[in-house]
């Protein structure tokens, strides 16, 4: 009996420490970094204290300036580096969008289907995946020594805990109506401040003439957006994905069906026809229509689709941005204007 | 037995207007309400460029047909395993039949699309006869497998594991929403070209259960009394498993996992027209269908307007269902 | 880091502020938390197991996880990102609803399986695999309502991992291990009891129905507290009781340590095999089980019956 038992205790303890030891192994560098000298900071997220670690061959690292600044965004502050060069993006591809509009290049990325989505190709050039969306790899990110990380406003709290073991974390807003607030972070973090307001007040600018000229022309159309996922037609709710630019900037009317929507809704292809739209715009990814490549085709050939309004007048707008644009960021939104003022605003 | 048979035969006579009322039901009432004339109309004076005749034909009458016919599938299915093993919890859903279909389509859906219709169908087929033979398989070896409790359990368990594997396969290929829009089957997106397609593979399926149906009854006697009888036992258990595998496999492939529907239905038939399975069956097709049907209508307005998956409603009355059976049978095996 | 800085970093030898964030923060709370699951798992299948006479019967059927999973879809579909608790209390928000989800759900199997005033344990079962079908799908229409963002992050919850373990998770953990684990062992020879017929087991003076309620408590205990923290795992607490019988015997007393144990190695290999196989990209602990798992016991009950 006795070796039975620790046979078993011994089986798991080798296991156990297996996993303690392997873990990563694939990017093994050593633990002594060679990097550049870069500031590490440790410290939990509200902590004012930060440790610079001097590496091989660097000589005692100028601190006399300030080695922290401190960051408001969205009514929390933020103690982080002075320099922050080495930013982690993870979780929120609403940051990774902007940093395209930015041109922040991260040194650690979100990668989907285990690669960077080709949308992301102009700034993932010095980018390291740091796992997939919703799952960080803590050791990859605390190997690639980041001075600051944007995490998600979705994490779940332990994993946002876990970030800020390693450096500074700052949950990047999800919601659409702080992408202001989003861009100016982004400009604080890389010392572009002046590029962020130049772009926020430009969107305004595009904003209010393309709203003087679309009001008249589309004031009492139907105009709708809809989302193609597994071959379904998903419709949104009133916050949610474009619908707030189109109804809320824009001015646009809102349809009783948008309305009735919470968050993302299937519509059947009836109930289209039944609000039909005078103008209608459809994002289709082939990422999210895996099992239904075809369905966009086969919802422009349906002869229930022909009979909307927006079919028969040719005002069917198909990925008018990116469909791997979340929507609700500064990138989205600029995108969309350009492409709406464009398609329609003559 | 002469009173007994009085109201099968009524429900199967009545059968087919029911089913023309609760087609028109459907029809009728929609998105969009739309007159009994226009559908007239729509059917026999068609007019291509009428946006509600286009919507009667293309959308509605399918999905109505669709419901009808997978409904009629699914309770013939649980009839059929029900008289077979002999235990009131087989069905296709339960027992993993459906679960080696769907976990059989995603990982086409993940490997070789585009699928053809067809192929859809086939691979459905491999799926559920899948499903099954593991499912029973493992009742068979172990012992007192073929209870209730066990056989409901394992079919739980091969369920997951399928559904964890395709879980598995899905992940690496970051397509998760599109597995759960699967398992909720999508009765409005009905394609017409599919239900012509599955309809040979349906009759085949329907043929076999009518004509084993005697033969079932004699089986839902017990093991050793009908091979007293003379009768070859492991044939009739052989194709009866075939013909559930192909029903089962024709009416995920058309609408994806729809659960409930064939472990209710055989009950309330055998509620209304007694042990014989001669009746059991066809029954159990028509409530099955009209059942299904009424979901659909259900599920088309509880969320107006917008459209509620079909398993949830099914699950409505499914769960409780579900729950009364075990209150009423316990977990034994039935005498 | 290769296995000699690991052991110089649990040594406190030449310590680097790095590899001890690694070690302590993330891969020693994982291997703790993961350990402690698997234990709470192995155990109370193998409890559960013994008190349905049922050798199929697995913790994650009864519907605990199926109502735990229910509770934190709703808090995420619901509350999506608008309550912030900070600190302690918003990392433990999931783990407490699932916590309660599960032990509701729990609580009403408990009371449904009720035949006559005495518990069923044949209907427990099929009341678990009811309520389990009914919670599933309102979390599944919850779900395909959410944006895809949230949905995912559901789906890996669902599907049970481990990934985001923390010193908190461990020390909610814990105590629900220390509290319940003696109340079962201690039962153990009741347990061996309960084998065998109801009228015999009566007989030899054991309070059957109170005896049973006890130890359902207990194990449903461990379940609903290791779902909460890890999502739902499943087949542990199938498979470990069997490998256990087969390494020593049928007496309860030792089964249920062992169980406990196997649970551990389980969710060890498990785990490393789901951190590794796809990297960076991880598999979930609770898939890995299951794909892995069950054709072991498949073939463990082909085994058993020659």
């Amino acid at each position: 009996m006795l070796k039975k038992y620790s046979l078993i205790a011994a089986l798991m303890i080798v296991l156990a420490v297996v996993l303690a030891a392997c873990g990563d192994n694939k990017e093994d560098k050593s633990g002594d970094t060679s990097k550049p000298a870069t500031e590490t900071s440790t410290a939990a997220g509200d902590t004012s204290q930060s440790q610079t670690e001097t590496s091989g061959g660097e000589g005692a690292t100028a601190d006399a300036s300030a080695s922290t600044k401190v960051i408001k965004y969205l009514d929390q502050e933020y103690t982080v580096p002075a320099k922050t060069d080495r930013i982690v993006v993870t979780g929120a591809l609403e940051a990774m969008e902007d940093s395209i509009l930015m041109d922040i290049h991260p040194v650690g990325a979100i990668s989907v289907r285990g690669k960077f989505p080709s949308l992301f190709s102009s700034i993932v050039d010095k980018a390291e995946s740091v796992g997939e969306k919703t799952e960080p790899n803590f050791e990859k990110i605390l190997q690639l020594k980041p001075d600051v990380i944007l995490a998600s406003t979705k994490f779940d709290p332990a994993v946002v805990e876990q970030l800020s073991k390693i450096a500074p974390t700052i949950p990047y807003s999800h919601v659409s109506a702080n992408w202001s607030s989003n861009l100016e972070l982004l400009g604080e973090l890389s010392g572009k401040q002046d590029k962020a307001a130049e772009l926020i007040a430009q969107y305004n600018s595009d904003l209010e003439s393309v709203k003087s000229g679309i009001v008249s022309k589309l004031a009492d159309k139907k105009v709708a957006l809809v989302r193609i996922r597994q071959g379904a037609i998903q419709l949104y709710a009133s916050q949610v994905y474009f619908n707030p630019m189109l109804y809320e900037e824009l001015g646009l009317k809102m349809p009783a069906e948008v309305q009735a929507a919470k968050a993302q809704d299937m519509i059947s292809l009836e109930q289209l026809a039944a609000m039909n739209p005078d103008v209608l715009m459809i994002q289709f990814s082939e990422d999210e229509n895996a099992d239904k490549p075809k369905a966009l085709e086969e919802l422009q050939n349906s002869p229930i689709f022909q009979s909307i309004n927006a079919a028969k007048n040719n005002q069917v707008l198909v990925n008018i941005v990116d469909p791997l644009a979340q929507g609700g960021t500064a990138y989205s939104k600029i995108q969309f204007l350009q492409a709406f003022q464009s398609k329609l605003g003559q | 037995m002469q009173r007994k048979t009085i109201l099968p035969t009524a429900i199967l006579l009545m059968a087919p207007a029911v089913v023309a009322f609760i087609i028109m039901l459907s029809v009728l009432y929609g998105a969009k309400s739309i007159h009994a004339q226009t559908v007239w109309d729509a059917v026999f004076h068609f007019d291509r460029s009428s946006v509600d005749h286009q919507i009667v034909r293309s959308s509605r009458l399918p999905r109505a047909v669709g419901a009808l016919l997978i409904g009629c599938f699914l309770a013939v299915s649980g009839a059929l395993m029900q008289g077979v093993t002999r235990n009131y919890l087989a069905s296709p859903s339960i027992m993993g039949v459906s679960d080696g279909s769907v976990f059989a389509v995603t990982l086409a859906m993940v490997w070789l699309p585009p699928a053809h219709s067809v192929s859809m169908i086939v691979v459905s087929l491999v799926g559920s006869a899948f499903g099954a033979c593991v499912v029973f398989g493992l009742a068979w070896l172990i012992p007192k497998g073929m209870t209730p409790v066990k056989l409901a359990i394992l079919g739980t368990i091969i369920g997951m594991f399928m559904n964890g594997v395709a879980d598995a396969v899905a992940t690496y290929n970051q397509v998760s929403q599109s597995v759960s829009f699967w398992y909720n089957a999508r009765l409005y997106q009905m394609d017409p070209e599919m239900i012509k397609l599955s309809v040979p593979f349906a009759i085949v399926g329907l043929g076999l259960a009518v004509w084993l149906s005697k033969s079932i009854t004699v089986l839902s006697l017990g093991e050793e009394l009908s091979a007293g009888l003379g009768q070859r036992t492991a044939v009739v258990k052989l194709l009866s498993m075939l013909a559930v595998v192909l029903l089962t496999g024709v009416s995920v492939a058309l609408a994806g996992k729809i659960a409930f529907v064939g472990l209710i239905v055989p009950h309330i038939a055998r509620m209304l027209s007694g042990q014989d399975y001669r009746w059991i069956i066809p029954v159990s097709g028509v409530i099955g269908g009209l059942f299904l049907a009424l979901c659909d209508v259900l599920a088309r307005f509880v969320n107006y307007p917008f459209e509620t998956p079909i398993g949830v409603v099914t699950a409505l009355f499914g769960v409780p269902f579900f729950l009364y059976l075990i209150w009423t049978r316990g977990g034994g095996q039935r005498e | 880091m290769s296995v000699l800085d690991v052991a110089k970093t649990l040594l406190r030898i030449h310590s680097n502020s790095d590899y001890d964030l690694v070690v302590f923060q993330f891969r020693l709370p994982r291997i703790v938390l993961g350990l402690l699951i698997g234990f709470a798992l192995g155990v109370a299948g193998a409890v559960i197991q013994g008190v349905t006479r049922n050798g199929l019967a697995d913790p994650g059927i009864l519907g605990i996880n199926a109502g735990a999973g229910m509770m934190v879809v709703l808090f995420m579909f619901a509350l999506r990102g608008v309550v912030d608790l900070g600190g302690i209390l918003s990392v433990l928000m999931k783990p407490m609803l699932g916590l309660a989800g599960g032990l509701a759900a729990a609580g009403l199997i408990l009371l449904l399986s009720r035949r006559g005033g005495r518990i069923d344990p044949q209907r427990l079962i099929l009341v678990g695999i009811a309520l389990s079908l009914g919670f599933g799908a309102i979390t599944l229409y919850m779900s395909l309502k959410m944006n895809p963002q949230d949905f995912e992050a559901a789906v890996v919850w669902l599907a049970g991992s481990i990934h985001s373990a923390n010193w908190k998770y461990a020390m909610a953990l814990l105590p629900w291990i220390v509290l319940m684990l003696p109340i079962v062992w201690l039962r153990a020879d009741k347990l061996d009891v309960l084998q065998l017929e109801e009228v015999s087991a009566a007989s030899l003076g054991l309070s059957v129905e109170r005896e049973r309620l006890v130890l359902l408590v207990g194990s449903v205990g461990l379940v609903a507290a290791s779902v909460a923290v890890s999502g739902s795992i499943g087949f542990v607490g199938l498979i470990a009781p069997h490998i256990a019988r087969r390494l020593v015997g049928l007496r309860h007393r030792r089964i249920i340590p062992v169980s406990g144990l196997v649970g551990m190695a389980m969710i060890a290999a498990g785990d490393f095999i789901g951190k590794t196989i796809f990297a960076p990209a991880e598999l979930a602990v609770g898939i890995v089980i299951s794909i892995i798992g069950v054709p072991y016991f498949v073939y463990l009950l082909i085994r058993a019956r020659t």
